[in-house]
């Protein structure tokens, strides 16, 4: 298997070798990326026009340009910004403020999904599961930052009952500081609770539904069967049994679905303000800046990769039929 | 070949179709289906509410005494029978606005589902029935595409809009070029299953050749995932479209769409609250629609699944 | 379990039930003063925290460079970096008397003007503040001694020919090469020339020293505690600060919240205590108006930004002078703003010029006297048949017969005023038989503006101290921002003649000239300025509205809490 892996690795490299390129060439003919200074009032001298062009490698030709890129990968030099940004270091950064949210997203999906399927397949048909099902379905059809924003208008209200600011409407916390260690946990819930709910409603509507039924499934296996004829107690049943089979198939969905989340984190760390990497996508692709949104596809891209090599060892280690030959 | 698709083939976008693994279900009698698709009560009411949408989009707009394009005396007025959804400050009619952007956000679902539902399953059927290097290949360019998230990449992409009056078309394409994966993957487990079976096998024996073969023998026969995955198709679509242009990078004005709508009225939401909730309201009814109706018919082609 | 799922449907029938409708306009909140100089002036009391919003993150320190020169940027380095002169609420230039004794004119042939900069002001290390200072920067500035410094414009500083101290450092003295009527706004920021020496040569200090680190020194009320990239910048009171008022604030945090919609949610909130968000929309003036529940104030005036509509005549169908002066004749000026500002800007003036702000010496309503923006659609469709274009079948066919093409209007996103006046323009000029795309993107500026890919483009221009100066960087022939093709040898001749006049007043009865020349020319169209919107919590005072490029935060060692 570990052979297979790695065989899946190299087969990726040329793939993101001319996925980079294409990305590269799209990317070079989409608008200029000094029209904001030349738009600038007043507009900057010519020299120094040049020179931004210059310092962007604008002078070079195309395949000249993207060799530079790729040749400064090898020495961790992701090209130059023109914000005057280190990519790799920001890249780093943004990733951490991102892990944070992303983390905290997928647990409290993955716990709200485990407990809605919990309901969903043991109550199955009751008007419970109806509402939980509904629930999920208007989850997932939601528009993120049509939920965030009203998320918002909540915690406003929130607010003024409690008659202090409990919860935060934008940014991630930093710079802000909390005397007692009481405090810094309200502070931490008060910044984290809207930004990690807006996020993990939609898996979460999308796990609680998948695992509803790989729960049903493993109720209705003989294996639970007999378990149930030995005469051990219902919960016991379908919290070890029933849920430990159904355990397997979820988390595997879990780990290739929670890369998709690092796209819908885009709009969040937006909504919310939060600088990670969504946040720099979208400034980036603004701002025109190439290797911005260039070193952002490459870690993004990696980063999906590693979470779909988990889905598949997991698959392989949890699900014993999986063999891979070849 | 691995002996079963890897969990990673269900990647998050096949995960929200819930797909099934493919199912045999050869020459299903299509009578029975749709007795079995209709008996599912949410799934018929959803689709009647989805049919009267689309006629509200489509055919209410000349309907309508108001037009998206003609600003009223009204400025921001509160719904009332004059206005159902209100007004908006330069006194357009918000309904009026509403038809025209759900019909806009409605074009741009369907063309997504059409185009990537075409690619999708021939490159599917190609990749499963012939197999080999073309497969991995194939396949890999799969991966390939999967591996970027598709909101990043649309965005970048849809960014090279000029607007205009087809600035929308950018959009359906770029959403279109990255969603038919989903499809290759859902079609080529299914053609993988068929083309070792005997009427496959019958055909080939006969003279038939492979486009022949993957056109009349095995495409036909993959028609019930190809639906369930096109109905997924149309709920994401309008969703990413609602994405693209909360973040700047979806349809342009003077053109609009539901996801324009509720992005331009985002700082309305204490004030004029009717220009916030009513698109959203659609955005939500139409992907809730959609998804229903997608249930429905995965049950109804599930050979597997009996109704308590 | 159970209460989880009532919380569920609880936040779920929630969100789908419309909260009441508030759309009256009541501005008990919106301070007025008689003016706008002294508005919400107090006496604070010491201490406390005032946490001001801005719109983007920092990524270049220095405001003079290309790159940093932002109204950000301006905003957060202001209670830091001294200036010789600041421009005031009203847009008149006032001595910084913080920093100068004063700064003379003592002849004008040569022009010279004398500096005499205080005995005790002093950067936060204690080094005085000298004609050092002075120097490095014009080296920076002035295009001979520093090339290769990326700066944004030299706004005049090439303009001075020497600039020598005397022995005690205290005494500056400028020499100019050229009569320059701007000379007041020279040196509107100074940096330590000490520091900037321990950081290589000049090009090297300029391009990053000053620019890529966060400032450790100051030389105003306030200095940079601590910088959190993209959330928040704090600032301390600068122990060594000279100056006769302030700092009153123990804390000054500037927290950037990129999305103006998310401000006022934030200010709301309590998070921030106040907000400039640029552009105010109609939309933001409303909920500002019901926050006074939660004791917020807010402040508006006309920018110092107007928007314009310009015609491409250097190609297409607008190069035709008599087609732009139909357009420009067409359009309803006062439908344009009864309908788009109007609606929450009370008494807002027009703007009839494109040199001149209304509220600027040599300012005239020349867009009317010319008959543009009245919407008189039968003057318009007199000019067009003088000029042998014909009406047919509700299109307009040029004087060779051929149908007029169909109009490109761009305008950049993010402006939902422009929007609505693209549409509006539309109606306007349909009458004539004109048919218009309405052209947007976020790519905007590249794909039309600068690549003259357009008819008409919808825009704003930000007016500088120096109408003149100004006007050199929109209708000089070779100017990079002469998008419209403004191409008349007279135009620059006045400017030019306007530069070196001795006075300002002088030099706006000159340029007026010009004004009248650029409006026969019919490639601008001015509409109104921008609105300007100061929302903050009412115990802050001497908060004021400063609606020019320099923004509130002019006077922050004045800022403070009401006791």
């Amino acid at each position: 298997m570990l052979a297979y892996l790695v065989r899946r690795l190299l087969v990726m490299i040329p793939m993101m070798l001319i996925a980079s390129f294409l990305m590269f060439v799209v990317i070079s003919f989409s608008g200029d990326p000094l029209a904001e200074l030349k738009t600038m009032q007043p507009p900057p001298p010519p020299e120094v026009l040049h020179a931004m062009a210059v310092k962007l490698r604008l002078d070079q030709p195309l395949l000249d340009r993207y060799w530079m890129w790729l040749s400064g990968l090898f020495v961790g030099d992701f090209g130059p910004s023109i914000h005057n940004i280190d990519i790799g270091a920001e890249l780093v950064k943004r990733l951490g403020v991102s892990l944070r949210l992303l983390a905290l997203g997928i647990v409290l999906a993955f716990l709200m999904a485990v407990a809605a399927s919990v309901i969903g397949a043991v109550l199955q048909f009751s008007w419970a599961d109806h509402i939980i099902s509904f629930v999920a379905v208007a989850m997932i059809s939601m528009p993120v930052f049509w939920l965030a924003l009203q998320l918002k208008r909540l915690a406003i209200s929130i607010n003024q009952e409690l008659g202090f600011r409990l919860l935060y409407t934008s940014g991630d916390g930093a710079g802000m500081t909390a005397s007692t260690p009481w405090d810094r946990v309200l502070l931490l819930i008060g910044v984290l609770a809207l930004p990690t709910i807006a996020l993990s409603m939609q898996a979460f509507g999308t796990w609680s539904r998948y695992g509803r039924v790989a729960l049903i499934d493993a109720l209705n296996s003989e294996y639970v069967k007999l378990a149930r004829a030995k005469g051990l107690s219902e919960t016991r049943v379908v919290l070890a049994h029933g849920l430990r089979t159904s355990l397997a198939p979820m988390l595997t969905v879990v780990a290739a679905g929670g890369a998709g989340i690092l796209g819908e984190s885009v709009v969040t760390e937006t909504v919310f303000q939060w600088r990670g990497m969504g946040d720099l996508l979208v400034t980036g692709i603004q701002n025109n800046d190439v290797y911005v949104v260039l070193g952002w596809l490459l870690v993004a891209g990696l980063i999906i990769m590693v979470f779909n090599l988990i889905a598949d060892i997991l698959y392989a280690v949890l699900d014993p039929r999986i063999r891979y030959e070849r | 070949m691995p002996s079963s698709t890897p969990a990673s083939a269900m990647s998050d976008r096949a995960v929200e179709i819930g797909q099934a693994p493919a199912q045999e279900q050869v020459y299903r009698p299509w009578r029975a289906i749709a007795r079995k698709f209709f008996s599912y009560k949410a799934s018929v009411v959803s689709l009647v509410i989805l049919i009267l949408i689309v006629l509200f989009a489509f055919a209410g707009g000349p309907l309508w005494k108001y037009s998206y394009a003609v600003s009223t005396s009204d400025l921001s007025a509160p719904p009332s029978w004059e206005h159902p959804f209100g007004t908006d400050h330069l006194g357009y009619d918000l309904m009026a606005g509403v038809m025209r952007g759900t019909q806009r956000s409605l074009s741009i679902a369907g063309t997504v589902a059409v185009l990537a539902t075409l690619i999708g399953s021939i490159w599917g059927a190609v990749a499963g029935y012939v197999g080999g290097w073309a497969d991995s290949l194939l396949m890999r360019i799969v991966d390939l595409i999967m591996i970027f998230p598709l909101l990043a990449v649309a965005a970048f992409l849809a960014r090279q809009s000029q607007g205009g009056e087809h600035g929308w078309l950018l959009v359906a394409l770029v959403l279109a070029t990255l969603s038919w994966t989903v499809l290759a993957r859902v079609v080529r487990s299914v053609v993988l299953s068929l083309r070792t079976r005997e009427f496959v096998i019958a055909a080939k024996i006969a003279g038939a050749g492979p486009v022949r073969i993957i056109f009349r023998h095995l495409l036909p026969n993959t028609v019930g995932p190809i639906i369930v995955a096109a109905t997924v198709l149309v709920a994401s679509a309008i969703l990413s479209e609602t994405a693209l242009s909360y973040l700047g990078f979806g349809v342009q004005p003077p053109d609009t769409s539901l996801g324009l709508l509720i992005n331009q009225a985002q700082g309305a939401i204490s004030t004029r609250p009717w220009l916030f909730y009513f698109p959203g309201l659609f955005i939500i009814l139409i992907a809730l629609c959609v998804a229903f109706i997608g249930d429905g018919l995965r049950a109804a082609l599930d050979p597997k699944q009996q109704r308590k | 379990m159970n209460i989880r799922l009532h919380g569920l449907t609880t936040i779920l029938s929630a969100l789908v039930v419309l909260t009441a409708p508030t759309a009256v306009l009541a501005q008990d909140n919106l301070v007025t003063g008689e003016l706008i100089t002294t508005v919400n002036s107090g006496t604070p009391g010491k201490g406390g925290e005032v946490t001001f919003t801005v719109t983007r993150d920092i990524t270049n320190w220095n405001v003079t460079s290309a790159l940093g020169n932002n109204a950000v940027v301006r905003t957060v380095t202001l209670p830091i970096v001294p200036s010789a002169f600041m421009v005031q609420p009203d847009f008149t230039l006032k001595m910084n008397t913080d920093l100068l004794e004063s700064a003379e004119l003592t002849s004008t042939d040569p022009q010279t003007v004398v500096y005499r900069i205080r005995e005790d002001a002093v950067w936060s290390d204690g080094v005085p503040i000298t004609g050092d200072d002075f120097i490095y920067f014009w080296k920076t500035q002035n295009r001979r001694d520093c090339p290769e410094c990326l700066i944004n414009a030299s706004y005049g500083h090439d303009f001075i020919e020497t600039l020598e101290q005397d022995e005690t450092g205290k005494v500056v003295t400028a020499t100019f090469s050229e009569p320059f009527v701007g000379w007041q706004g020279l040196f509107m920021f100074l940096y330590p020339a000490h520091l900037a020496e321990k950081h290589g040569d000049i090009a090297e200090s300029y391009n990053n020293f000053l620019s890529n680190e966060v400032p450790a020194w100051s030389g105003g009320p306030y200095m940079v505690e601590s910088f959190d990239p993209g959330q928040l910048v704090t600032l301390v009171p600068n122990p060594k600060w000279y100056g006769e008022k302030g700092p009153y604030l123990d804390k000054l945090k500037f927290r950037i919240i990129t999305d103006s919609t998310q401000q006022l949610t934030a200010l709301e909130n309590g998070e921030v205590d106040v907000i400039y968000p640029q552009g105010a929309t109609q939309d933001m003036v409303e909920q500002a108006a019901g926050l006074d529940y939660l004791g917020i104030d807010f402040q508006m005036n006309p920018a110092a930004n107007w928007y314009f509509m310009g015609l491409n005549s250097k190609a297409g169908p607008m190069s035709d002078i008599a087609l732009r002066k139909a357009v420009l004749t067409a359009i309803d000026a006062g439908d344009l703003k009864a309908k788009t500002a109007d609606p929450y800007l009370r008494n807002w003036p027009h703007m009839g010029s494109v040199m001149f702000l209304p509220n600027e010496a040599g300012y005239a309503d020349r867009r009317g006297a010319r008959g543009y923006g009245t919407g008189d659609v039968e003057k318009a469709k007199g000019i067009l048949s003088e000029a042998g274009y014909k009406l047919s079948g509700g299109s307009l066919l040029d004087p060779s017969g051929k149908p007029v093409s169909t109009l490109r209007l761009g305008f950049p996103p993010g402006y939902p005023a422009a929007n609505d006046m693209a549409r509006l323009i539309t109606g306007y000029i349909a009458p004539l038989g004109l048919k218009t795309d309405l052209l947007t993107g976020p790519n905007a500026h590249a794909d039309y503006l600068l690549s003259g890919n357009f008819d008409l483009y919808l825009n704003y221009f930000s007016q500088q101290v120096f109408p003149a100066v100004k006007a050199g960087q929109i209708f000089l022939r070779d100017a990079l921002q002469n998008y419209f093709g403004f191409n008349d040898p007279k135009i620059e001749e006045i400017i030019g003649k306007a530069l070196a006049a001795s006075s300002i007043e002088e030099s706006a009865a000159i340029l007026s000239e010009a004004d009248e020349l650029a409006m026969d020319y019919a490639a601008l169209f001015p509409i109104y300025q921008l609105p300007t919107a100061l929302i903050y919590k009412e115990a802050i005072l001497n908060l004021r509205d400063n609606p020019n490029q320099l923004g509130p935060a002019y006077n922050t060692a004045e800022w403070g809490l009401a006791e």
